[in-house]
């Protein structure tokens, strides 16, 4: 797997977009939830690396779906926002009475329901991996 | 023909496609310098019409009548016919394959962009479509000349159907213990063809009479092979054999045993297929020996993003059925309170859990097909 080199690519290249966007009042907020979601799934992937040296690999699927939807809603998160922007800077070129006003208010309005609202899913499925859960393996199948 | 349920907001992709992608940067390519941003659009808009005037309007018979299966043979709807005719013979089936083999050679993402539409307007005609064109790909990349020659140019251009034969009774997920075998038919005189014994279950699009023709791709064993997924080998299984000059030759060995009763999708036959129940199945060895496996994963990572897209193009639909009846249907109190207005249409009662909520859907997997889509621009 390249030794995690398109993993850690893509997680400078959100790092890069939170930073060049830092200055953009409207996006504060989003921008550092964004930064603190990419830092937690970066965690997340360093944790996998220690449980799979520390032959603790049946850890990994327990929750590898949930690291992978962190990562899937990191990647929708950024890229609504890079939208966002797009919207942002036309709705600065448009009259007010424009087609698409309404379109490009959307666009923005989405782009911080989604990050405030279904990103920050993020922050509690790192919590719960981190806790090495085995209550799904230990239990008898008498109990379920 | 049955109801059409078929919407779709047009402005949402060409946002994403024109302001966020930048699609300008494709023409700068040699392979796409014959087409402009001009054809793009007409190429979208077309793609659009198609899917409400014609796929869209087929959706609910596909649902109503489903699929009959008589006497070892499956027919679908009547109106698909009509709908597989216009898809082929005006070259939506293979929109970003190989011009070579009939292919329109355009832009992935462009074709990505249409294929959302067409699988959102009707998702079980869709699935034939996508089987026949994916089998053709894997065959061109994998294939020898010959079978580049015999299967790709009728399966990208619609003329043929395709599918692909992975799961079998005792064996899903863990593919690598399946146990269809693989036997050189020695009479032949051609080290390629082999005698094909096995069952598979589950497979999309199995039998049909949209054709004159099937390509099964086929996983087997061949004798001596390694143990689990390292010994497995990938088969060209025509449903009627292919002469050597590209006619129809006689009916293979392949036996459609049964269609499964489905919760969706009706439309759609999913079959169990029997091979060589009369030890006469042929079948192609394609590639080598063994490499079975990391082959038909070309075609399943294409297909989980192709799944994903489907999903993008049913979400986006019923997002935009739920968005008109919210917009029409009055009832409920306003979400904010408001002298004088008591009952108020849907719209109003909570807008942001009906529009993002929904919208989400949508975006969440568009953009997933989005991200691996513009890997492919730069």
């Amino acid at each position: 797997m390249a030794d995690g080199r398109f993993f850690n690519n893509w997680v400078n290249e959100v790092l890069g977009f939170t930073e060049k966007s830092r200055h953009n009042k409207t996006f504060i907020q989003d921008l550092e939830l964004l930064k603190q979601a990419i830092l937690n799934v970066k965690e997340i992937a360093d944790l996998y690396k220690t449980l799979f040296r520390a032959d603790e690999v049946e850890f990994i699927p327990l929750t590898a779906t949930r690291f992978l939807e962190s990562c899937a809603e990191v990647a929708i998160a950024s890229l609504m926002l890079e939208q966002a922007m797009i919207a942002q800077r036309k709705l600065s070129e448009l009259e007010n009475s424009h087609i698409d006003i309404n379109f490009y208010k959307g666009k923005i309005a989405s782009a911080q329901y989604y990050v405030r609202n279904v990103m920050t899913n993020v922050f509690s499925r790192s919590r719960t991996i981190k806790l090495k859960d085995r209550s799904a393996l230990d239990i008898p199948e008498g109990g379920l | 023909m049955g109801t059409n349920f078929f919407m779709r907001n047009e402005r949402d992709i060409r946002f994403v496609l024109n302001e966020h992608l930048g699609i300008d940067r494709l023409l700068r390519f040699n392979q796409f310098k014959d087409f402009s941003l001009e054809d793009f659009s007409m190429i979208l808009s077309e793609a659009l019409r198609i899917a409400k005037e014609v796929l869209g309007s087929t959706n609910q018979d596909g649902d109503r009548q489903g699929v009959v299966f008589e006497q070892g043979k499956v027919r679908v709807s009547p109106s698909f016919h009509y709908a597989w005719k216009l898809m082929s013979e005006n070259g939506w089936t293979a929109l970003s394959l190989n011009p070579e083999y009939g292919g329109q050679g355009l832009p992935n993402v462009i074709a990505q962009a249409a294929k959302e539409y067409f699988a959102g307007a009707n998702l079980a005609f869709w699935t034939f479509i996508g089987l026949a064109s994916g089998n053709g790909r894997l065959i061109e990349l994998y294939g020898t000349d010959k079978d580049k020659r015999l299967f790709v140019r009728k399966m990208y251009t619609g003329v043929w159907g395709g599918t692909m034969c992975l799961t079998e009774p005792g064996a899903g997920s863990d593919v690598g213990y399946l146990t269809t075998k693989a036997i050189p038919f020695s009479d032949l005189g051609d080290s390629r063809i082999y005698k094909i014994f096995g069952s598979k279950v589950f497979i999309t699009a199995g039998d049909h009479d949209l054709t004159e023709n099937i390509i099964h791709l086929v996983l087997a064993r061949t004798e001596g092979a390694p143990e689990g997924s390292r010994g497995i080998s990938l088969f060209i299984v025509p449903k009627i054999w292919v002469n050597d000059d590209g006619t129809l030759g006689e009916q293979n060995d392949v036996t459609t045993i049964g269609i499964e009763h489905k919760m969706g999708i009706h439309g759609s036959p999913t079959c169990t297929l029997n091979f060589g129940d009369n030890g006469q199945c042929k079948g192609i060895l394609l590639g080598k020996e063994n490499t079975g496996l990391a082959q038909m994963f070309t075609m399943m990572n294409e297909s989980r993003l192709e799944t994903a897209l489907e999903a993008v193009g049913v979400a986006a639909c019923a997002y935009e059925n739920a968005l008109n009846y919210a917009k029409a249907r009055v009832q409920g109190v306003p979400f904010v309170k408001d002298k004088g207005i008591e009952r108020v249409r849907i719209i109003y009662v909570r807008p942001i859990a009906l529009i993002w909520s929904t919208r989400f859907a949508e975006m969440q997997f568009r953009f997933m097909v989005g991200t691996a889509t513009a890997k492919n621009i730069q």
